[in-house]
């Protein structure tokens, strides 16, 4: 069937459960109410005319303040067409809930899994979404959402000339940021001047956001420099308590001493190493 | 299905006559009088030499039969899904070489082909068949990798040591054109880093009848050998509509009947103007995916010659604007890589990387199916069903 055909049987079948449809680069999106989305899985695999047998896959979307999309891919062997089902979870950012497709394809299973993992989405009807099936047990947050971001650059520049995505925004502008791109996404085609503007808008923070990463982390490695200078003092303490106690024999008393001094030369020619660099 | 079991245990387990005889493994549920059995928890992996890196099955044992199995992945997770997001089109191409290993160009291609789509760029006709060209050499480098393994984890020592010679030489061929021998590189959104060194048309025609004789031999090695067929002829069968259903694809999909191959029924590059052939199997059986897997091989060397008779001259890439932006939209290009159906979701906004890129990679489905495969088989022909269902640890978590 052609991409066309196939909007035409979606939109018969689902009439206003179907919010939109895309046929773009002769694929087909067909974006629908999330309760009707197991009901037309179901009508993609089992209809011979259809016969979308393959389950292809299944991946999360972020679309900003809108919340997240999952989309799902199906294929059919015998037919040789696509249908790229669409479906915006309802409960915005906080609870995003979808139907889980597991009763109908059991590929599925991962795949949410998966999807609930990276995005947070909620899969109802899923046997088990938990453990999480790609990050560690006890992972907090969702990776792939927005607004979690890439802890790497939050903490090293990118090491090229120059950087390939605007400048991390600071922490209170975090929430923000999806929703904006969003926004800018949205208007693009407005003309290229605004959008010039906005790229050079976006430089401009990138000097200052990395002189204060760099003063950020020097003030913890000061902090981290006399943390431990303050333990090696109380392990000296605790070393000459003990040599006091058990033997009076001098030598371990000099040693521990010893070891004070050079611990604390170590740590502060550190932390001078460390005021030094920016 | 035990019936079709024991005389297999029969045949490869126990020695007839004399002392042996009451050592013969048997399988017996406890309905036919067998032993009463209490469930064992067993964890295969995550370092295992079965796994090809770090895959880790939990087993719950009956006996030496497999009532439960959940592969445990996560292991080699490092997020490039998260990364691409914060590297532009060029970049990707580099990123996307990492997660399958074994078929970065073939990975490669795929990124190209989105943003080719989505930008509506013409690529010249000599980088087309250079592409289908250097994609068929990485599927039999990848295949070559699989058919020494295989071997390897059954107990066969020889196969490996010459499937790595053939492997090297291709991958000779490989680095004199990319200066790569693992991560390519070298497709670029447009076409091709540069064009093929002086000499390798004529390397690649040379060795092309080479690899097709040893192909054979490995046929004759594994195929016919006794042992190898015992170990693996009826073993985790994988009906068809199964394999569908869990998105199975690749050589797996193929040893079930399903001929469902990207290069024929949607050809990218310049696979619509060659000849593809798609071996198929009929049981679905170990047995079945390693033959397909060897008779791929020899429909690639077919494609790599229909390559070389075909390679026009020209340019091998267009000039770029500056700064490549796909523009707003969502794309879904899919390719046959060596491993099964590669895929990558491209959502754009616009700019110069992308709002969203999903990896749709053959294994994290293929391995999906495991639980299936594996209960109510017997322990032992795990290893057999791990080598037969050809993924990489990588390719799975991303």
């Amino acid at each position: 069937m052609t991409p066309e055909e196939l909007e035409d049987r979606f939109t018969d079948a689902f009439g206003d459960q179907v919010v939109d449809t895309v046929i773009a680069y002769g694929q087909l999106t067909v974006t629908l109410e999330p309760h009707v989305l197991v009901e037309a899985a179901r009508m993609c695999k089992q209809d011979p005319e259809l016969a979308c047998t393959f389950f292809d896959f299944m991946s999360g979307v972020d679309l900003g303040e809108e919340g997240f999309a999952v989309v799902t891919h199906l294929y059919s062997p015998t037919h040789g067409h696509h249908v790229m089902l669409r479906a915006v979870a309802p409960g915005g950012r906080d609870d995003p809930r979808l139907p889980s497709l597991t009763p109908v394809y059991r590929g599925a299973n991962w795949h949410e899994r998966e999807a609930w993992d990276m995005f947070g989405v909620v899969f109802e009807g899923h046997p088990g979404l938990a453990p999480r099936l790609l990050t560690v047990e006890n992972f907090e947050g969702w990776p792939l959402r927005k607004d979690f971001k890439l802890m790497t650059r939050l903490a090293k520049p990118w090491p090229g000339e120059k950087e390939p995505t605007p400048a991390q925004p600071a922490g209170e502008q975090q929430p923000g940021q999806a929703g904006d791109q969003g926004q800018e996404g949205a208007s693009g085609g407005a003309g290229p001047s605004e959008k010039g503007a906005g790229a050079d808008a976006g430089e401009q923070p990138t000097g200052e956001d990395r002189s204060r990463a760099a003063s950020e982390r020097a003030a913890r490695a000061k902090a981290k420099a006399a943390e431990m200078r303050q333990r090696r003092a109380e392990q000296a303490a605790a070393a000459q308590r003990d040599a006091a106690g058990f033997a009076t024999d001098p030598a371990p008393e000099s040693h521990g001493d010893e070891r004070d001094d050079g611990a604390t030369g170590a740590a502060t020619s550190d932390s001078d190493d460390e005021r030094g660099r920016p | 299905m035990s019936e079709t079991r024991a005389p297999q245990g029969d045949g490869g387990g126990g020695m007839p006559g004399g002392p042996g005889e009451s050592m013969r493994l048997e399988v017996r549920d406890e309905e036919q009088g067998g032993l009463q059995t209490q469930e064992m928890n067993l964890n295969i992996g995550p370092q295992h030499p079965a796994t090809h890196g770090v895959l880790r099955v939990v087993l719950d044992l009956d006996g030496e039969r497999i009532a439960r199995a959940e592969p445990v992945i996560g292991y080699m997770h490092r997020g490039f899904e998260k990364l691409a997001e914060h590297r532009d089109y060029r970049q990707i191409i580099a990123l996307v070489n990492r997660h399958d290993w074994l078929s970065a160009f073939c990975n490669e291609i795929g990124v190209a082909l989105a943003v080719e789509t989505m930008m509506e760029l013409e690529v010249p006709e000599r980088a087309q068949w250079i592409r289908t060209l250097l994609c068929e050499w990485n599927r039999i480098m990848n295949h070559l990798m699989f058919v020494g393994s295989f071997g390897l984890e059954l107990g066969a020592l020889t196969p490996v040591f010459y499937a790595f010679r053939e492997r090297e030489e291709i991958q000779h061929l490989m680095e004199s054109a990319t200066g790569g021998r693992l991560h390519f590189t070298f497709c670029r959104v447009g076409g091709l880093k540069d064009d093929l060194p002086l000499g390798f048309l004529k390397a690649s025609e040379q060795l092309v009848p080479v690899i097709r004789q040893r192909v054979q031999d490995y046929r004759d090695l594994l195929l016919g050998n006794e042992i190898f067929q015992a170990r693996t002829s009826g073993v985790g069968k994988l009906p068809a509509e199964v394999a569908l259903d869990y998105g199975v694809s690749g050589p797996a999909l193929h040893a079930t009947g399903v001929a469902e191959d990207a290069r024929v029924t949607e050809p990218y590059a310049k696979y619509a103007d060659v000849d593809v052939r798609v071996p198929t199997g009929e049981t679905g059986d170990s047995y079945d995916r390693f033959r397909v897997l060897l008779d791929r091989i020899d429909a690639s060397l077919d494609i790599v010659a229909q390559c070389l008779d075909n390679m026009p001259s020209g340019p091998v890439n267009v000039k770029l604007p500056k700064q490549v932006k796909a523009p707003e939209g969502a794309v879904y290009v899919r390719t046959e890589n060596p491993l099964g159906q590669g895929g990558y979701y491209l959502v754009s906004d616009g700019k110069k990387y992308p709002w969203r890129l999903k990896m749709r990679t053959p294994s994290f489905s293929n391995i999906s199916m495991l639980p299936y495969l594996l209960e109510g088989e017997l322990l032992p022909n795990m290893i057999a069903i791990l080598g037969s269902v050809y993924f990489v640890v990588g390719d799975i978590d991303r």
